[in-house]
């Protein structure tokens, strides 16, 4: 019987036999430290547990330990924190606590830069064969600032973690170099500011700002869309950095060739540099992450609890890391072993879920139509204009493929067509999908419009 | 238990004892304070169990006895009685209390089933005056973190290895700034004994609760308080009560490496004129992260203050400085650097600074025990 386990067994004895109150209060945060063959050490957290434990309940838990343990003798208390049996891990704890003390300095620089969060990190970050090109980018990136791509342009769906990335460029380029100017800003910040720089008519400052700095990372640049004036201040600000060989970092979550009401002298902008895109993690990646996470919490869970919520939750990290803060949260909260049943228990209600909410010919109607900034009426319409003819065609597979209409239906919702030009489109689309990257790409981002 | 004080005495006891005590405690008996005659007076008990006050009020005692009462209640009952003597007396589990024609019974709990105050059984390590230590702890107080993921932090840190030379250091840190104050003892004062009691402890962390209470408890006056330190708890024995606390686990950082040794510049400004200039350019400053702009210019004998919001407007004040041998704009938070300057003493204070990416190092001209460093904003 390891440690753990006597004094788990002397804790259930005796949370009989006093109140629950006292239980809680008295022997919250005890353990033994240690055992020899006549006594056993038990760690209490301050000096108040300890002179009660001494003086009112000694002889309950000598009685109780003897009754298990029959050679025990002597029980002594100690302040301090338990020691678990796992000794290993606790020095490795503290040498990474070591590790992180002696960065201290970096640590004041980052903290001074409240827009990246220091836990963003290229360490931590999880490669799998779905984020190893936008991953290698980004590390090349940190490490020539301006010369390796110019601009990066990391596309992707929601939670597949783009801002990580980012955000790990900006810290590990400040963990080098603290004197470096690094900006990180989402669109909608870039905006803003550019907003109170006009009104206050400060844009003189406003330009200066930005283009003093070294870095400048944009998340989630597809907000520009439609913002003239901050697209017109966003491409001078843009050319200004890049003639300077200073480093730009994009993110959006389709390519800039699908991002609507977008310039075209900034598309082709940010065409020139490197494009790489994020997809939906791997199974093996999937778990990877899921085991970095816990060993980040210091969360112990079987393998076997891990590879369920890794093979039902597929689509998107953040719901990955969801799931197994639940299972930690659930499991702290009731001091239970997270094994299999318990897992598949605690995820229950979030994986029998269904994952595609109910979804009409009409939502698929209109978020082509968004995505492709062509009006309802245009694709409805009679007329084969190039630009038309595929939204119109993509509508239609996605109608077959996601709600499974009939062809005929699919053929009404489009202004009557015949169920044949139906058939047709889903035909076409099903091969192009397989010949062409971009189309499935855009097709994919729709999807996960649609469903989010 | 038969017990007779003054109402003001009394008073002043729960004030102390009550402020410790956890409403959200498991254990109702925690919200009660143990009233107890002890060596002709009443002592007054109070924990959360982490820090435990023991407090001692004079008074005349007729008849031994213990019992402990809902501290918030009884600390609101004698706080509104007025002057003059208070009668306590236990019937039972029934405290009834006297003053003036105040008549009251307050129903108590058992004083057997109250947690025990821990024993310390070595002798003190140091003792200091206590309006020493108090303004010693008040200077560094307000540079402490608040954060729950770093404990090693939010507690102060107190370095005892240079005991031998008479001299601790204690320090605080939130990793936006950082204080330091480097307190002498008297020969007198330090137990010779103290390696022996100590083992290899050389430095302790304590809770940033028990500081605040110990600086908020202690008199402004020269009597000596003990420092006593054993297995992870400390004891701070003043005047008529006493305080243990447990202390903080873990490694605090190794601080000194950030705390700059050499500056470009050495400015000697007037305290209070640039404590006022901040306030009034902190009106200006942007509520997202309250920074103002310290702006100097190489051979000027002025250093302006400036701040601006583009909806509100904006400020900028000129203060007479001296030696200021380098260009800089450098950007603070304003309610660091206020919390910086106002602990230092004297009127002559010095900004001493490198860069705007350096930690910018503030002290006062007569007085080098307490240094506050400030880590500039990114504009």
């Amino acid at each position: 019987m390891t440690n753990e386990q006597l004094w788990q067994t002397v804790l259930g004895e005796l949370e009989l036999t006093i109140s629950k109150a006292n239980f809680t209060t008295w022997f919250k945060g005890t353990g033994i430290v240690s055992k020899d063959k006549e006594g056993i050490v038990v760690s209490v957290p301050n000096g108040f547990t300890k002179e009660w434990l001494e003086n009112k309940y000694h002889k309950s838990i000598i009685k109780t330990l003897q009754d298990i343990c029959p050679s025990i003798k002597k029980v002594t208390y100690k302040i301090g924190k338990e020691k678990s049996p796992e000794r290993e891990e606790k020095s490795n704890i503290e040498e990474k606590s070591a590790k992180e003390y002696s960065i201290e300095k970096n640590d004041l620089y980052n903290n001074i830069n409240p827009t990246l969060n220091p836990q963003y990190t290229f360490e931590n970050f999880v490669v799998g064969s779905n984020n190893e090109l936008a991953y290698a980018a980004c590390l090349a990136v940190s490490k020539k600032l301006g010369s390796a791509y110019n601009p990066l342009f990391i596309y992707g769906g929601v939670g597949l973690g783009k801002t990580h990335m980012l955000q790990s460029i900006g810290n590990e380029i400040l963990k080098k170099d603290p004197t470096k100017k690094v900006k990180y800003a989402s669109s909608e910040k870039f905006t803003n500011e550019l907003i109170g720089a006009i009104s206050g008519k400060n844009t003189k400052s406003f330009k200066e700002m930005y283009r003093k700095i070294d870095i400048l990372i944009i998340d989630d640049i597809q907000f520009l869309a439609g913002k003239e004036k901050t697209q017109e201040e966003f491409f001078h600000t843009f050319n200004t950095l890049y003639e300077n060989n200073k480093q730009v970092v994009l993110s959006s979550d389709r390519p800039p060739k699908a991002i609507p009401a977008l310039e075209e002298r900034l598309r082709s902008r940010f065409e020139g540099g490197m494009i790489a895109d994020v997809g939906a993690p791997d199974y093996e990646t999937r778990l990877a992450i899921l085991k970095t996470k816990a060993k980040e919490k210091k969360f112990e869970i079987p393998n076997e609890s891990l590879n369920y919520i890794a093979l039902h939750i597929q689509k998107n990290i953040r719901e990955l890391q969801g799931a197994l803060n639940r299972v930690i949260a659930v499991c702290e909260l009731d001091n239970s072993y997270p094994d299999i049943k318990k897992t598949t228990n605690i995820l229950a209600n979030i994986i029998s879920q269904p994952i595609k909410k109910a979804t009409t010919s009409k939502d698929i109607l209109k978020i082509v139509s968004d995505f492709y900034d062509v009006s309802i009426d245009e694709l409805i319409e009679k007329n084969r204009k190039k630009e038309i003819v595929k939204p119109r065609q993509i509508a239609m597979y996605l109608m077959r493929s996601e709600i499974k209409s009939s062809f005929p239906s699919i053929g009404n919702w489009l202004g009557g067509r015949d169920h044949t030009t139906a058939m047709h489109a889903y035909d076409k689309i099903c091969k192009e999908i397989e010949n062409d990257k971009v189309i499935e790409q855009e097709i994919h981002l729709i999807i996960e419009r649609l469903y989010n | 238990m038969k017990f007779i004080c003054t109402q003001a005495n009394l008073n002043k006891a729960l004030n102390i004892v009550s402020r410790i005590i956890n409403k959200n405690s498991t254990l109702p008996i925690l919200n009660n304070v143990l009233l107890k005659t002890e060596k002709g007076r009443l002592k007054l008990t109070s924990t959360n169990l982490e820090i435990g006050i023991n407090y001692w009020v004079g008074g005349k005692v007729e008849e031994n006895g213990e019992i402990t009462v809902p501290t918030k209640l009884f600390s609101n009952f004698i706080s509104n009685l007025p002057d003059g003597n208070v009668e306590i007396k236990l019937r039972d589990d029934v405290l009834n209390v006297k003053c003036n024609g105040y008549k009251t019974n307050i129903k108590g709990l058992d004083a057997k089933e109250y947690p025990l105050t821990p024993k310390i059984e070595v002798k003190p390590i140091f003792k200091i005056k206590s309006n020493e230590f108090k303004k010693a702890l008040t200077q560094v107080l307000p540079a402490i973190s608040n954060s729950e993921s770093r404990v090693e932090i939010t507690g102060v840190f107190m370095k005892l290895e240079d005991l031998n030379k008479n001299k601790i250091t204690i320090v605080t840190t939130d990793s936006y700034r950082l204080a330091e104050k480097v307190i002498y003892l008297e020969g007198a004062n330090v137990n010779k004994e103290f390696k022996n009691i100590l083992g290899n402890v050389n430095s302790i962390i304590i809770p940033k609760d028990t500081v605040q209470e110990l600086a908020r408890n202690l008199e402004d006056d020269e009597e000596l308080l003990e420092v006593t330190i054993s297995e992870n708890q400390i004891l701070f024995s003043f005047g008529n009560a006493n305080m243990i606390s447990r202390l903080i686990e873990g490694k605090y950082p190794d601080y000194k490496q950030i705390i700059p040794d050499k500056f470009e510049s050495i400015i000697t400004i007037n305290k209070n004129g640039i404590i006022k200039g901040i306030k009034v350019a902190s009106l200006f400053s942007n509520i997202s992260n309250n920074s103002i702009e310290l702006k100097l210019s190489e051979g000027s004998k002025s250093l302006e203050i400036s701040a601006e919001t583009s909806d509100i407007g904006n400020n900028n004040t000129k203060l007479s400085a001296e030696n200021i041998n380098k260009n800089l704009n450098i950007s603070y938070n304003y309610k660091f650097l206020i919390d910086g300057f106002s602990g230092l003493d004297g009127d002559e204070v010095l900004l001493q600074v490198n860069n705007e990416t350096l930690p910018t190092v503030l002290v006062s001209a007569t007085d080098k025990d307490f240094i506050y460093v400030i880590m500039p904003t990114r504009a």
